[in-house]
């Protein structure tokens, strides 16, 4: 009866090992953002866009960011001068009630509501990101054309 | 002879665009795939221009003048911030003009003008204000860079420039009796 019971736990955890394996995910429905032309005075530069996260079996996941400077920092930059930005993300499609995102680090708990089809278009996004040059650290530089990359990588939790 | 004088000093804002196109080229964002995790690439592009901006004016009212009232003087500081880096500004003064100049520094009542003089300096006070001539840019001005931090940080601008009105007692003298008025338009532009 004993060796019965340890045969089935080991199927169990077997079979969890198994579909844990097989949860696939996916971010996509990404837009670059152009923030266009900043003078002094014209304050903060803010920018969302939605996206969609497809979780299959459907479960929580969690978002890390990662940019380009020093440590995963997020900057931009242009001829080796650096502006920094801040990076916000929400699970639903709007900027509202978004979490700030650590370079690096895991933002979990994040639930991938009903979305487009993982292997559609992202039509149906199901989540926003939304990203903020502060006025601060735009008007202490020099004039140029700042850009940097900024790459999300989702997993299942 | 009595003369009601105000000069009209409107905050002037100059934004000078350097031909910094936004973005067009950025690399196209790209998308994750299905797998155990998944990664998607955002570009981010933000040009940022030379700008510089002037602001704390205010009107200049001389009041009344009477005759042996002399000349009238007034100054107000005033401040101008701009983007970092870009070292010295220049400063632009131009007035309503007259049948010679169309930046000569007049005060009009309609029929007759009076001409009055302007100065400018590059740190708040009067001591070592230089004459501005109508219509010609004055380069060089320095700006602090202790300013900029502040406005950027605290949306402070802290007076850092003055502006000086100065109606000579000959031009009062001989004007005929009524309100003038006028308006100075300053232009401030990174050198």
């Amino acid at each position: 009866m004993i060796k019965h019971l340890k045969c089935l736990l080991i199927a169990l955890l077997l079979f969890c090992i198994s579909v844990s394996a097989s949860a696939v995910i996916r971010i996509y429905g990404l837009q670059d953002f152009n923030l266009g032309r900043w003078v002094l005075g014209a304050g903060s530069i803010r920018a969302n866009a939605n996206l969609c996260v497809a979780v299959r079996p459907r479960g929580p996941y969690q978002i890390t960011a990662y940019g380009q400077g020093s440590g995963n920092s997020f900057v931009l930059s242009d001829a080796g001068v650096n502006l920094p930005f801040r990076v916000f993300y929400n699970d639903r499609r709007r900027p509202n009630g978004a979490q700030e995102l650590n370079p690096g680090q895991a933002l979990g708990g994040l639930r991938a509501r009903r979305g487009s089809g993982i292997r559609r278009p992202c039509g149906r996004p199901n989540a926003n990101i939304t990203v903020l040059v502060a006025e601060s650290n735009l008007s202490q530089l020099p004039a140029g054309r700042y850009r940097g990359s900024l790459v999300l990588v989702v997993g299942p939790e | 002879m009595i003369k009601r004088l105000l000069i009209h000093n409107p905050l002037i804002a100059t934004f000078l665009i350097v031909s910094l196109a936004s973005f067009s080229n950025l690399q196209a964002a790209t998308q994750g795939t299905f797998g155990p995790t998944s990664s998607g690439t955002i570009e981010i592009g933000i040009a940022v221009n030379r700008a510089i901006i002037i602001t704390g004016l205010r009107d200049f009212n001389f009041g009344v003048w009477r005759v042996g009232d002399g000349t009238l003087i007034d100054n107000d500081d005033v401040c101008v911030a701009k983007t970092s880096n870009f070292g010295t500004y220049g400063i632009r003064a131009a007035g309503d003009g007259d049948g010679f100049d169309p930046a000569a520094f007049t005060l009009s009542n309609g029929i007759d003008q009076i001409n009055y003089n302007v100065y400018w300096n590059d740190q708040t006070g009067i001591a070592g204000t230089q004459q501005l001539t109508p219509g010609l840019i004055e380069h060089g001005q320095v700006e602090t860079a202790f300013h900029v931090i502040l406005a950027a940080i605290f949306g402070i601008c802290v007076n850092n420039a003055n502006v000086q009105i100065e109606i000579p007692d000959t031009e009062l003298s001989s004007a005929v009796g009524g309100a003038y008025s006028g308006t100075l338009t300053l232009l401030v532009i990174p050198d």
